[in-house]
């Protein structure tokens, strides 16, 4: 979408026209989504939360300023929105304990097999207290000293969230790493690794094929 | 990849680049574009409590004002009388004075006269004694009777007493000059009467004056009260009201029929509201829940003030109005859903609540009764009433409940 066009539908949607507000949310569907995937725990919150974004942004588009770029303050509204909902679900941020994570080995494993929906889905394993924080420190780049600030929690927590995030995080990829090297021992099989974007698990599904 | 910062670029690399995610973009559209079509629910205000609840506030300080309107003195011309509530001086036989007027004796403002000092009055004996119809704004009547059996005791004055409500009273020996004063007010009384010098006198009546107009307020009796008071909780109604604690420390000053009162009490307030009286802020949900139900723990501040309207024997009845804050410590909401299987957030809790000062309108009566000079029990029925909207959920909440309270005088007060 060139800059014109979107100037365009921006104004639009300043005007509350239907139409330019559906072409927007169309141009940027994908990129929000992606945004509030990596924030909840599954496809349903994610398009739930990303509707209340696009709420905001509709309501709200009067503010922006057009000299900047559109995408980054849509990137925030949705970023921000995320963050209501995490404090909408605070209670359950922890339900998800870390099991095993203390001492964990530093084990290597090849990542070449490990795909977009793969880490989508370890990620949105992640208790959503370690997720947030680990997305707004890993993918987002906020300081602990920012993320205390933005989720109300201090600088310790942040950074212990961050570690546990990384541990489980790591776990996963081991496991993940264990089953290919387990199931290509010695047969030479060839994988490809299915994850679905709205799995409630991470036991990926492996699909091997035999060459004779 | 061993590192922590190898973990986080993996997984920044990977996430940057999504696979396409846009299937389902128009039943997604659809959803949205039923929120946007769904329009805002009001909620439902009572508009004439917070109204009603400042005029009563108004009322009663005007009220205030009106009957503790400072005194108008003259202090400047020895020998003329000293008016109170700008009323004339009726002058009374047999040692009766008006309670509304002070009259400056004249051996204290007339230096030239020294033979009506009370030096020059021998084994005199001054005596305080209350009118026949005690005068409820403090005034006491003064005489001077003599110890030779003289029945018709020469006026000499009046003397405002204190707020404690005792009689003063006066006894002086021409012997010893020593005199025991009950009357706080009346302490400057030995200068007077053992003065046959005009400065002295001057300077004693302008302290007697400046007493007098001390007495405005008179001396403020502080208490320190431990109150505890279940209440009702209550948006717009208490038909849906639930049943809350306050415990507290209030500490209070009495000036006269005034006590000014602050303090500090955790309240737990609980209540529960329909979802159209719920502001929902920038959440939408997916499905309505059908009631909120709200946990909510506070701090609240007081600041009141109290009319007393009857003070008998040991009992004490006032009213009174304020205004309170609340610090909110704690706030959490739980949705109650028609379906058991409604997707949405079951519970919120608020991460950094919110201060609302002078949000609350306080209301109160209150009946006290005094169990000795230093301890007293209260029981205070109030109503709180929101001026403003309060917490997270932007609720006019209110509550109405009983206050018990056991209450200790500070500075005790002084017997006769």
């Amino acid at each position: 979408m060139g800059e014109e066009e979107l100037q365009t539908l921006i104004r639009g949607c300043v005007t509350q026209d239907r139409k330019c507000q559906k072409m927007l949310y169309k141009a940027f569907y994908g990129f929000a989504m992606a945004i509030c995937l990596r924030y909840t725990g599954n496809r349903d919150d994610a398009a739930e939360v990303m509707n209340q974004g696009f709420m905001k942004v509709f309501t709200k588009i009067e503010t922006f300023d057009p000299s900047r770029p559109f995408k980054a303050w849509l990137g925030r509204i949705m970023m921000n929105i995320s963050i209501d909902h995490y404090r909408a679900n605070l209670k359950m941020a922890y339900a998800e304990e870390l099991e095993n994570a203390e001492h964990l080995d530093d084990g290597t494993f090849s990542d070449s097999n490990l795909d977009y929906q793969d880490l989508l889905a370890m990620v949105q394993q992640l208790p959503q207290a370690y997720r947030t924080v680990f997305n707004l420190f890993a993918i987002d780049g906020y300081s602990h000293d920012e993320i205390g600030a933005i989720l109300n929690i201090s600088v310790g927590t942040s950074k212990s969230n961050l570690f546990k995030a990384r541990q489980k995080l790591k776990q996963m990829l081991l496991a993940a790493n264990a089953r290919v090297n387990n199931i290509n021992y010695g047969s030479g099989n060839d994988l490809t690794s299915v994850l679905a974007i709205k799995g409630t698990t991470i036991d990926p599904i492996y699909h091997s094929r035999t060459e004779k | 990849m061993k590192s922590s910062s190898d973990i986080d670029n993996f997984f920044k690399q990977k996430l940057a680049d999504p696979v396409d995610v846009t299937g389902n973009w128009e039943n997604d559209w659809s959803a949205l574009e039923k929120m946007m079509d769904k329009p805002e629910k009001r909620r439902g205000i009572v508009f004439w409590l917070p109204l009603l609840g400042a005029v009563a506030a108004l009322f009663v300080l005007v009220l205030g004002w009106w009957l503790f309107k400072p005194v108008t003195e003259d202090v400047h011309k020895p020998g003329k009388q000293i008016t109170k509530m700008q009323k004339p001086q009726q002058q009374q036989t047999g040692g009766a004075v008006n309670k509304n007027t002070i009259t400056v004796p004249e051996f204290i403002a007339v230096p030239q006269q020294p033979n009506k000092t009370l030096q020059q009055i021998p084994e005199s004996r001054i005596v305080i004694a209350p009118s026949p119809n005690t005068p409820s704004d403090g005034i006491a009547n003064v005489a001077v009777a003599s110890n030779n059996g003289q029945n018709n005791a020469e006026k000499i004055g009046s003397i405002e007493r204190d707020n404690t409500g005792y009689t003063p009273l006066i006894t002086q020996n021409a012997d010893t000059s020593k005199t025991l004063l009950a009357n706080n007010n009346a302490e400057h009384l030995p200068e007077q009467s053992n003065t046959d010098d005009g400065s002295k006198g001057m300077v004693a009546k302008q302290k007697n004056a400046a007493n007098s107009g001390n007495s405005f307020l008179g001396r403020p009796q502080f208490a320190l009260t431990i109150m505890g008071a279940p209440d009702v909780n209550g948006v717009s109604s208490f038909s849906q009201g639930k049943t809350g604690t306050n415990i507290g420390l209030v500490f209070s000053a009495t000036f006269k029929k005034l006590t000014v009162s602050t303090g500090v009490a955790y309240s737990y307030k609980p209540y529960s509201i329909d979802f159209d009286n719920y502001s929902r802020s920038n959440y939408y949900f997916k499905t309505d829940p059908t009631s909120v139900l709200a946990d909510c723990r506070m701090l609240d501040i007081p600041l009141n003030i109290d009319y007393q309207l009857f003070n008998k024997n040991k009992n004490k009845i006032s009213v009174g109005t304020g205004l309170s804050s609340y610090i909110m410590l704690r706030e959490n909401y739980t949705y109650e859903y028609a379906d058991p299987y409604a997707r949405g957030p079951r519970s919120y809790g608020i991460a950094s609540p919110g201060k609302y000062f002078f949000g609350v309108l306080n209301l109160q009566a209150t009946y006290k009764r005094q169990v000795n000079s230093k301890v007293g029990v209260s029981l205070q029925p109030y109503l709180k009433l929101p001026l403003g909207d309060v917490g997270a959920s932007k609720v006019r909440l209110q509550s109405a409940g009983v206050a018990l309270g056991v209450s200790w005088n500070i500075n005790t007060l002084k017997k006769p």
